[in-house]
């Protein structure tokens, strides 16, 4: 169980990291193991850590994951579009992972508002993320994706401005659409929160029958 | 003026004063987790439950203290949770908030259609 410890012990604070482990262990080996095997016991302390995590670290997260990736696709091929298919795979992903991490960071909450404030949490958290690593692509890559495709226009737009830097000019441009990225990272976060919402809630069975 | 108090926070604070399970009495992280979830009657995840001590601990309404550990649980210490006088007041104000709600209507409710 020594992954699971290690996660548990990022993601509690100093103060409790002890006593929530020891916790947890007892249950484990009390009363999860002996019921549920070593398999189902595994995923069941997964599942508690899980609830452990706040969304602004889901963000952070996802959108460290997101950036990685980005940076990544960058320096093995600096000036390869990004087609129609792989956004749609990329957008989807995100989106699916933005309603997995707000169900799984209000676990134990039965209200829909619950889960839609932490998708726009996690939405906008992934989305400054991500902004820093898009920025970073700009000033680690510039001279190579200058001639993407997909700059054609923020060159145009350069060339007509004032500026006399290209590395100014794009930090400002992408500094100018961070608002708009947090923004938008929220809006679909809170829809992929209200979707995970309404799914968990149809799926539960009604806790109060009346006749 | 007490302090407001959401579900979950009542459970826990219902769970320190009048706890309805052997294990509950013991008043620990674990234990207070079991005696909440006997009292709602479904699974909560321990997280919330952490997050809700934490949260009552740093508005003073409960209190902790550090006790030994166990072999099953690897030696680790519990920590043991109580209720301040404080916490005492909110839950009271909480119980007569939601009796003036409830007052005059017979269960079960039914409705005008």
């Amino acid at each position: 169980m020594n992954w699971g410890e290690m996660a548990l012990r990022l993601v509690v604070r100093g103060r409790d990291r002890d006593t929530i482990s020891g916790d947890l262990l007892e249950e484990y080996r009390e009363e999860i193991l002996p019921k549920r095997g070593a398999i189902r016991a595994q995923l069941w302390y997964a599942r508690q850590v899980v609830s452990f995590v706040h969304p602004v670290a889901w963000g952070l997260l996802i959108g460290a994951a997101a950036g990685t990736l980005q940076l990544l696709s960058t320096a093995l091929d600096p000036l390869a579009d990004d087609s129609g298919g792989v956004m749609l795979v990329i957008v989807a992903s995100l989106l699916l992972l933005w309603m997995l991490a707000s169900l799984g960071a209000t676990t134990s909450s039965q209200r829909l508002r619950d889960v839609v404030i932490s998708g726009i949490v996690i939405g906008a958290a992934t989305m400054a993320v991500v902004h820093i690593s898009s920025t970073l692509r700009v000033n680690l890559f510039l001279d190579q994706i200058q001639d993407r495709a997909d700059w054609a226009n923020l060159m145009a737009r350069y060339r007509a401005s004032d500026f006399h830097s290209l590395r100014a000019y794009a930090n400002y441009e992408y500094l100018g659409s961070l608002p708009v990225l947090l923004a938008l990272g929220a809006v679909a976060g809170g829809c992929c929160g209200a979707l995970g919402g309404a799914i968990r809630r149809a799926a539960q069975p009604p806790q109060l029958t009346s006749k | 003026m007490a302090e407001h108090l959401g579900a979950l926070e009542q459970a826990v604070l219902l769970a320190l004063v009048r706890p309805q399970t052997e294990l509950g009495k013991e008043a620990y992280g674990r234990a207070i987790l079991k005696e909440v979830e006997h009292r709602l009657g479904r699974d909560v995840a321990a997280g919330a439950v952490y997050a809700t001590l934490e949260r009552l601990e740093a508005k003073g309404l409960a209190s902790s203290r550090l006790g030994p550990g166990t072999p099953v649980r690897g030696g680790r210490p519990k920590r043991h949770y109580a209720i301040t006088s404080d916490g005492l007041r909110a839950l009271n104000h909480a119980k007569a908030a939601m009796d003036r709600l409830w007052s005059g209507i017979r269960l079960p409710v039914k409705g005008t259609s």
